[in-house]
């Protein structure tokens, strides 16, 4: 007899179970559940004891829950409160488990939805509440100088005499600094030399945005000094890169821009400024040698304690109004202008993310209505279900606490899966700035998505809920729940207008973008060679010092360019249209007065080789282009464009008139067409082209060839060219001007993806919920509609009938849509581009496309009423 | 004090006890509910109040040669909470089953 046997090894897996059981409550529970094994193995069958024994682990784990749980909990006791709503919990998500395709559907929408948002806040919140990466960083202070006279020049460079006078007579801050960004040529004996984004700053600068070096000391002001010791401080970055971040690197030499500059520090591994130079060295420049009229810094401060940015202002703008006095040549009608840099960071990222965020917001929204659409049709199934729980004594706010319970497992289980989504968008949405180090997705972009998720749950989830606990119970029993059929179409009627709306508003939106991205491309950039390859040279001035060697080796370059095959015309220029920078000047119209404001004749200047107008296409309109023979020794002269011509000689005459920049007088002798220089949606500017050798050839320039076949990968060709010309030089960056273009109509082109993309969703969701309401109303008109059959009623009369009260819906959500949109349009006014925020066509065409689809979500369930057989439904009822 | 809220298996232990079932196995065969129902009910009643538990005589139960067993029975909390019940699983019965409240 074995019994025995399972008696023992029945005792050993109690006492296993004991081991989970209180201490003080041990010795007896085990001896109960023993006993009891014993009885039941000594009066009935081994298998039934078996099966009783294997309850125990589960009262010994009841008997571990806190004794509090086994007392009573007072109605409304928080404790019940909890109780009830665990019950819940576990109901819901049985219900869910249930429902499958429902759940699902419903988390994937919401996922998207949550995660779309969670991105961009996340992207927005980092872009732009974060505080900046530097101490005090409320106090810094973008410096520029502000020509109230020349419309849009708010924001100009500042000349370096008129900053140190700021800086010497404002009490306002602590310090202030300049500096220019500066390519630095890196050349060392073992490597090929390495061109390297540096910055030429005053020493101030690393103390102004309270950061110092790691290692080594910051710059003084000996080392700021003309004919100063040349020094540099390393980023972080390139000491690993270069030094492979030896600790000794201090005190060593680095041969920059030809000249050996001495390592005196290594940056910390932070964002220095926004943008990321990787070395900075002095600019030494001796203030006696500077013109005030040169205006190339960038320049910010930091306040001292406790001054508002007004006052520091108004300071400003009292040393301006001095200097204007002072020097009335070069700074009449110059004041200086100070921004904070949190204010400057959210100018620069413009309004786009901010209304990506409103339609994700859009989307989420469509997103919600149709969850609780879905809910209120699901709800009708469980009518019967809601009215025996009511029957037996459950309050209506416990109906409504479980359907939000439901939504609310909906929502998080979402917002969990949209923030793994928000995370593979973040990078999508919006390129992280240089200055920004990790990802945006964050702790607080976590509480956001769950407070969406919640918010969203009661969103959707309320109406059903309210609904359903409205049942009347003896109703609902009695008819098995058509009881509360017309009120809830009407209610589900209504969402989906709304959602017919919102997608309304978001097709027309996307359409208007698409207008744009269109009309951008079809703009006149002025230049007939978008195929035409750039290739940027940079000379060294301590190899290069005087304008005749660079002319002459500009020359060079120029000749071997077009010495190369299928290159039909290059030409160099110092500055190329859409890479961000131009120079302005004032000049003087020789046999005019001059202007009582002279800066309102300013035209930008291009000192170029005679090949560059050809070589990039830029079409000759009247006179000659630049001719080889222009040089030092011939008559001065220029080139202008129609722009030019049209605003500084309406009444013609251009040709043969001379103007001056400088003192030498240079002659028009053609005009060109205009080229946007600085993107692609700003009209041209009045611009002048200057022979290279009658200005003053400059150390920097762009050559750029003409190609005759687009395919020719001109790159390798042009680098080695220029390393057999000057090897010491560093590699040229080589790009097609086509690229610059690209680049220029990116940010719109991202953005009219992303709102299509919205748009679609939208399209979907919205058809997808007309599909559903169509359908079940259908389904509630069987009888009528079987009724209409048997009496005579043709297929085509019940299409008719259903596609007509589908149309009625989507009608008035198209009406809303668009009176919305209109009312909507101009918030996009920033980003459109030739397109007017209220255009006519993309409202209508959005409207035409969500009809059309509309249409067919409502022909279909029209189509299956149709096919009703009338008898069998009549025999039914 | 307030009362205790009783479940329906709650309420099946409780009639279990009540028609004489003393011990946890008989009160499961009783009630048709397994005992991992049975016991955690009897433990939460015990300490509500609803239920008092006793141990069988050492003596007498080792005499027999069979280990002591635990016994269960209703104080007059617990009789009323059955009461208290049975009167609102009445109308639970017949919302899920006319016929048999009817029969």
């Amino acid at each position: 007899m074995d019994r025995p046997f399972t008696y023992r090894s029945l005792g050993v897996g109690l006492r296993l179970c004991a081991a989970v059981v209180p201490a003080p409550n041990r010795a007896r529970w085990l001896e109960e559940w023993r006993a009891e094994v014993w009885h039941a193995l000594q009066h009935g069958s081994r298998p039934s004891a078996v099966r009783r024994a294997l309850g125990a682990p589960r009262d010994a784990l009841w008997s571990r829950r806190p004794t509090r749980l086994d007392t009573p909990s007072p109605p409304g006791s928080p404790r019940r409160g909890i109780d009830a709503l665990m019950q819940d919990i576990r109901y819901a998500l049985r219900s869910l488990l249930r429902r499958p395709v429902f759940t699902l559907t419903a988390i994937l929408m919401l996922a998207a939805g949550i995660g779309a948002n969670a991105a961009l806040f996340g992207a927005i919140k980092h872009a732009l509440f974060e505080p900046l990466p530097w101490e005090a960083p409320e106090r810094l202070i973008a410096l520029y100088e502000n020509r109230p006279l020349q419309e849009g020049r708010d924001r100009n460079s500042v000349s370096l005499l008129d900053l140190d006078d700021w800086r010497d007579r404002s009490e306002s801050f602590e310090s202030m600094t300049a500096f220019s960004y500066q390519r630095l040529a890196y050349t060392a004996s073992d490597t090929t030399p390495i061109s390297l984004v540096g910055a030429e700053v005053d020493w101030h600068f690393f103390s102004t945005l309270g950061i110092l070096p790691a290692l080594g000391r910051n710059f003084t002001a000996s080392d700021d000094e003309p004919g100063a010791n040349p020094t540099v401080i390393l980023s972080h970055g390139l000491w690993q890169e270069l030094f492979a971040g030896a600790a000794d690197v201090v005190g060593q030499e680095m041969t920059l821009n030809e000249l050996s500059h001495t390592i005196i520090g290594v940056m910390p591994d932070k964002p220095v400024y926004y943008f990321q130079a990787r070395a900075w060295v002095t600019l030494r420049v001796d203030r006696a040698e500077v013109s005030r009229g040169n205006h190339r810094f960038r320049a910010f401060g930091r306040l001292h304690e406790g001054i508002g940015l007004e006052a520091a202002r108004a300071e400003l703008q009292a040393i301006s109004l001095d200097l204007e006095e002072e020097f009335p040549d070069n700074n009449t009608g110059h004041y200086a202008a100070a921004h904070r840099f949190e204010d400057e960071l959210a100018r620069n990222l413009g309004s786009g993310l901010w209304i990506v965020l409103g339609l994700a917001a859009v989307v989420l929204l469509i997103v919600c209505a149709n969850i609780a659409n879905m809910q209120l049709a699901s709800a009708l199934a469980r009518q019967r279900e809601v009215a025996v729980r009511l029957a037996i004594g459950a309050s209506r706010r416990r109906i409504v606490t479980m359907v939000l319970v439901e939504s609310g497992i909906l929502a998080l289980v979402s917002a969990t899966l949209g923030l793994g989504l928000a995370r593979l968008l973040a990078d999508l949405v919006v390129p992280p700035p240089a200055w920004q180090v990790g990802s945006t997705v964050d702790g607080s972009v976590f509480v956001f998505a769950f407070g969406l998720a919640l918010g969203t749950s009661i969103l959707f989830g309320l109406i059903p809920a309210m609904r359903l606990s409205r049942g009347d119970v003896f109703d609902a029993i009695r008819d098995g729940g058509r009881a509360l059929g017309s009120g809830r179409t009407r209610l589900r009627g209504f969402l989906v207008a709304t959602e017919v709306a919102l997608a309304v508003v978001l097709v027309a939106g996307a359409g208007l973008l698409l207008r744009s991205v269109t009309a951008l491309g079809e703009v006149e950039l002025g230049f007939g060679e978008p195929d035409a390859v750039a290739a940027q040279i940079d000379l060294p001035i301590a190899s290069y010092p005087e304008p005749e060697q660079r002319a002459a080796f500009f020359r060079e370059v120029v000749d071997e360019m077009e010495s190369i095959p299928g290159v039909t015309d290059a030409g160099t220029t110092d500055t190329l249209p859409l890479v961000g920078s131009r120079s302005s000047s004032t000049f003087r119209i020789e046999g005019r007065e001059q202007p009582d404001n002279p800066d309102s004749w300013s035209t930008s200047r291009h000192s170029v080789t005679p090949g560059y107008t050809d070589a990039l296409g830029i079409e000759l309109v009247r006179g000659r282009t630049l001719q080889d023979s222009d040089n030092a020794d011939s008559e001065f002269v220029t080139v202008v464009n129609d722009t030019f011509v049209d605003r500084f000689f309406p009444e013609g005459g251009a040709i043969g008139a001379r103007i001056s920049l400088w003192g030498d007088w240079h002659r028009i002798v053609g005009v060109v067409r205009g080229v946007r220089h600085d993107d692609v949606r700003t009209p041209p500017e009045p611009e002048a082209y200057f022979p290279a050798q009658q200005l003053g050839t400059p150390t920097f320039a762009w050559v750029v060839m003409r190609r005759d076949n687009p395919q020719l990968d001109l790159a390798p060709i042009v680098r080695a060219k220029m390393a057999d010309l000057d090897p010491t030089l560093p590699i040229a960056r080589v790009f097609v001007i086509r690229d610059l273009v690209d680049q220029s109509m990116r940010s719109t082109q991202r953005l009219s993806r992303i709102v299509t993309a919205f748009g679609t969703l939208a399209l979907l969701i919205a058809a997808m919920g007309l599909y559903g309401v169509i359908s079940y109303a259908v389904g509630q008109r069987q009888n009528e509609i079987g009724l209409r059959m048997a009496l005579g009623s043709t297929a085509r009369n019940v299409v008719a009938l259903v596609v007509t009260q589908g149309m009625t819906l989507v009608g008035v959500g198209l009406g809303s849509g668009i009176a919305i949109a209109l009312f909507a349009g101009p918030l996009l006014a920033d980003v459109l581009y030739g397109v007017e925020p209220r255009d006519v066509v993309s409202m209508l065409s959005a409207a035409g496309t969500l009809g059309l689809v509309a249409f067919f979500a409502t022909l279909l369930p029209a189509v299956r009423a149709a096919r009703i057989d009338p008898a069998g439904t009549l025999r039914g009822d | 004090m307030s009362q205790p809220r009783i479940t329906y298996p709650g309420a099946c232990v409780l009639q279990a006890v009540a028609r004489g079932c003393r011990y946890g196995f008989d009160i499961m065969d009783f009630a048709g509910l397994p005992s991992g129902t049975v016991y955690p009910i009897l433990r939460r009643y015990e300490a509500l109040g609803l239920l008092r538990s006793d141990w069988e005589e050492t003596d007498n139960a080792h005499a027999k040669g069979r280990p002591r067993r635990r016994n269960y029975e209703l104080t007059l909390d617990g009789e009323a909470a059955l009461q208290r019940a049975a009167e609102r699983f009445a109308l639970h019965q017949r919302i899920f089953a006319p016929e048999e409240a009817q029969g």
